[in-house]
């Protein structure tokens, strides 16, 4: 109950089970700077797991208070221990530690054990070391790099491949209007328009009204409206079957009809899951159950033509008994949808010689949101030459320059161990070859090296931010994380994509 | 004082106005600002945070709630010791002893109990309200406080929200460009239900919270409010609300409901506060220290679907009742 309480403004969101999940998930932040501890703090509120940070040891100096999560007391302090304490402080079920390391870059070019890297369900890093990049793509491990520069921030995030059942996305329900089953027409067809009096009339929900449109549009027409002209037609003939011009429900029909037509038939994204299903169940050797259940959902498209019903019903004007009736219909066809999806599943998992059953929790959710699923795959190449120039050249914009002159400076860093100086601005605008011929690019770089490499607060607490979001959607594997770069701009408070 | 910010105003954006002269001048500008912080919660803890860390000493905190147990999972300047304290006095005590050379006035009350004059002292003012009534007074208050003779009189108002994994980022010159009222018909109310639904026609289980809460308390407690923090009430609504349900064959009724209906309660998290917050306070640095382009003047957030962002010019109304004409 306390729990509940406590994190009840989150769990709105995610739920019970995003939320065990972002508890049970360890995430390993190595080098923390300010803006990585705010991702920690911005994971810790919500009731993460467990995060470590990694680090050199080393004794807080008053002039380097720069992360909030020192303070004046803990001068003198070891630095990952006090930033442990003061930001276990921010969340009492948060187990929050340290690990020290005698040279953090000596230990970011080595090669880790195995079992070190397995320690932690995500691991954020500020620059993109190749070596640690590589060991965590083998281990499908994500990563999140993300930094500042003056008013820029860059994030990008390594994942092979992103799998998402519950997106959240909004998007219109196909209640089967233009293909209704036999249930719902038969109800439909039980009513009579006609000989209701003016209230009964009032309070037909609008779905029925639309079903009895599209099936008298069909009597004299060889398809459904297409043209503005029909369109206009088809609402008008909705609008002539008004008893009283009052009737809310006639109007919902009228604004509700482009739906009937836009929600029908397997969304092209989905499509596009159900053809690659096969490839990709060899490739992760039949284990993982995302991909199985949309081997269930081919079956079952195959079957039937459409993707299953959820059975939610939006509100309507209606009296109960008529939407409880017509809610009852929508359920009982959603039920009988997932009986044939789990019997298609069943035989699956038969064949592949899977030993354990499915969660009817589990199959429900995926049902729920068949309609918008995601699935993505990434190379999880860090910034280079060639990805770079191929992710920029297409679309002119200015954030396109932003992320040639963080690539820029983030080669350099790799090289030398330390930030560029306004020294060094020609010999980095030299090094920008083929990437582009903008002589902004040496604006850009004047920008990002005028910064002495001191951090903007303001601009680390919206990188912070945005990776510490995005953490909660890897770990929970709830919505669609960003696929993979984004670069924050706050010279002119926008951000922008890429996929490299 | 904080050096983070010292290069940022010692040396020339390559993007700024050319009228801008770097120098120590701008960075006392940033010190000595006075800076008015209206809300406490989510939003103004990390205001006040990142205000503290951008080089201010001067802020100003106003807040009217008390600390809540749901307020933790984001208000990271309390913990479970201060609940029942004032969130602006137990703010501005945890950011003082972060920050020994940063002075906050908290004031634990409503915005309008304050006078003209308290308003007049400051150089700007960051909204973290969750209240639509409460932003369209601070609104009004600033636009009436508009003297043409006097340049001081013009206080800038950034305004942020946010609404689970949305927000968004306002910037406003009253009378100059577009105020908070101008744009009020882009704001999303509380759902309201039609009383014929509510008291003949329910259908969802929220149809028979809303007729509990609104019809049935009023009848049998006529001279009592419903105050959904005291227990008995959420336990009284809770109890009627089943039983309505059960009446006309609703499911979906349960405590976390009735809570979410009748408080219109909004989703909120850590990460879109902090970085609407930050956002906010990243323009009100600009706009002090003239030192880079400010946002003109809308900006939009959604982290929902991978990251978005939309920032657009919204255009004054001439008809607007607070700013048209002025
Ligand atoms: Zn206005």
């Amino acid at each position: 109950m306390d729990r509940e309480e406590k994190y009840d403004r989150q769990l709105r969101l995610w739920e019970n089970q995003g939320q065990q999940l972002l508890e049970s998930a360890r995430v390993l932040v190595v080098q923390p700077t300010v803006t990585s501890l705010e991702l920690v703090k911005n994971l810790v509120l919500p009731g993460v797991g467990s995060f470590t940070l990694l680090d050199e040891p080393q004794t807080v100096q008053s002039e380097d208070l720069v992360s909030f999560y020192l303070s004046p007391d803990d001068v003198g302090s070891e630095r990952m221990s006090s930033l442990v304490k003061n930001l276990n402080e921010l969340n009492e079920d948060v187990a929050g530690d340290f690990h020290h390391v005698e040279d953090v870059n000596v230990w970011l070019q080595t090669v880790q054990p195995t079992d070190f890297w397995n320690q932690y369900d995500l691991v954020v890093l500020n620059w993109e070391y190749p070596l640690v990049l590589e060991q965590l793509s083998k281990l499908k491990i994500p990563v999140i790099v993300t930094n500042t520069l003056g008013f820029y921030g860059i994030l990008r995030i390594f994942k092979p491949s992103v799998e998402v059942v519950e997106t959240h996305t909004q998007g219109v329900a196909d209640l089967r209007i233009v293909n209704p089953w036999d249930e719902l027409l038969q109800y439909s067809d039980s009513i009579d328009l006609e000989s209701l009096d003016v209230e009964e009339h009032a309070q037909i929900p609008y779905l029925i009204i639309q079903l009895k449109a599209v099936q008298a549009w069909r009597k004299a027409h060889t398809q459904l409206p297409k043209t503005s002209q029909e369109k206009k037609g088809f609402k008008k003939m909705i609008m002539d079957w008004k008893k009283d011009y009052q009737e809310l429900n006639f109007d919902e029909a009228v604004e509700n009809s482009h739906m009937i037509m836009s929600s029908t038939g397997v969304p092209h994204s989905i499509q596009e899951l159900l053809q690659q299903v096969d490839t990709r169940l060899e490739e992760e050797n039949s284990r993982s159950l995302f991909w199985i259940l949309v081997k269930a959902l081919k079956a079952f498209v195959t079957r039937t033509g459409v993707l299953p019903l959820t059975g939610a019903l939006p509100d309507m004007t209606s009296s109960t008994g008529n939407y409880l009736a017509l809610k009852k219909i929508y359920q009982g066809k959603a039920d009988a949808d997932r009986a044939l999806f789990t019997q298609k599943l069943d035989k699956i998992l038969e064949t592949m010689h899977w030993n354990h059953a499915v969660d009817p929790q589990t199959v429900q959710t995926f049902l729920k949101n068949s309609r918008h699923l995601y699935f993505s795959q990434s190379s999880c190449q860090p910034l280079n030459y060639v990805n770079t120039k191929i992710a920029t050249e297409h679309e002119d914009s200015k954030s396109n320059l932003v992320l040639i002159g963080i690539f820029l400076v983030q080669q350099y860093i790799l090289a030398h161990n330390a930030l560029p100086t306004l020294d060094h601005l020609d010999d980095l605008f030299s090094q920008r070859k083929s990437l582009t011929a903008s002589h902004e690019l040496y604006d850009v770089l004047r920008e990002i090296l005028r910064a002495q490499g001191q951090q903007l607060n303001n601009i680390c607490s919206v990188m912070g931010g945005i990776a510490g979001q995005e953490a909660i959607k890897l770990v929970t594997n709830q919505y669609i994380p960003v696929d993979n770069t984004l670069i924050f701009d706050g010279l002119r408070s926008v951000t922008e994509r890429w996929k490299v | 004082m904080d050096k983070s910010i010292v290069p940022y105003l010692t040396s020339k954006s390559p993007f700024a106005e050319d009228e801008f002269v770097p120098g120590q001048d701008v960075v006392d500008a940033i010190h000595n600002a006075r800076i008015l912080v209206l809300g406490a919660g989510g939003l103004g803890c990390e205001i006040l945070k990142d205000l503290a860390c951008s080089g201010f000493t001067d802020i100003h905190v106003i807040d009217m709630d008390t600390i809540d147990l749901s307020n933790l999972n984001r208000q990271f300047l309390f913990r479970r010791a201060d609940i029942g304290k004032s969130k602006a006095e137990t703010a501005a005590k945890f950011i003082m002893k972060r920050f020994p050379n940063v002075k906050i006035t908290p004031y634990f009350g409503r915005l309008q109990d304050k006078e003209d004059d308290y308003y007049r002292q400051f150089s700007l003012v960051i909204s973290g309200l969750d209240s639509i009534e409460a932003r369209r007074w601070i609104n009004n208050k600033l636009v009436q406080l508009v003297d043409p003779n006097e340049f001081d009189s013009l206080k800038p108002l950034i305004d942020g929200g946010t609404e689970g994994f949305r927000g968004q980022v306002k910037v406003i010159f009253p009378t100059f460009s577009a105020c908070y009222e101008c744009s009020l018909d882009t704001i999303s109310g509380s759902t309201t239900y039609p009383m014929c639904t509510i008291a003949n026609n329910p259908r969802l289980p929220e149809h028979c919270i809303e007729y509990v809460s609104s019809v049935l308390w009023k009848a049998e407690f006529p001279n009592e409010k419903l105050d959904m923090d005291i227990p008995q009430h959420v336990d009284w609504i809770l109890k009627y609300s089943l039983e309505r349900a059960q009446m006309f064959n609703i499911d979906g009724v349960d405590r976390k409901l009735v809570l979410g209906v009748v408080k219109n309660i909004i989703p909120a998290i850590a990460s879109t506060n902090a970085i609407i917050a930050a956002s906010c306070c990243n323009e009100a640095f600009k706009i002090l220290s003239s030192s880079a382009p400010v946002l003109d003047n809308f900006m939009m957030y959604s982290g929902a679907d991978s990251v978005f962002t939309y920032s657009f010019a919204y255009e004054r109304k001439e008809s607007c009742p607070v700013c048209g004409g002025r």
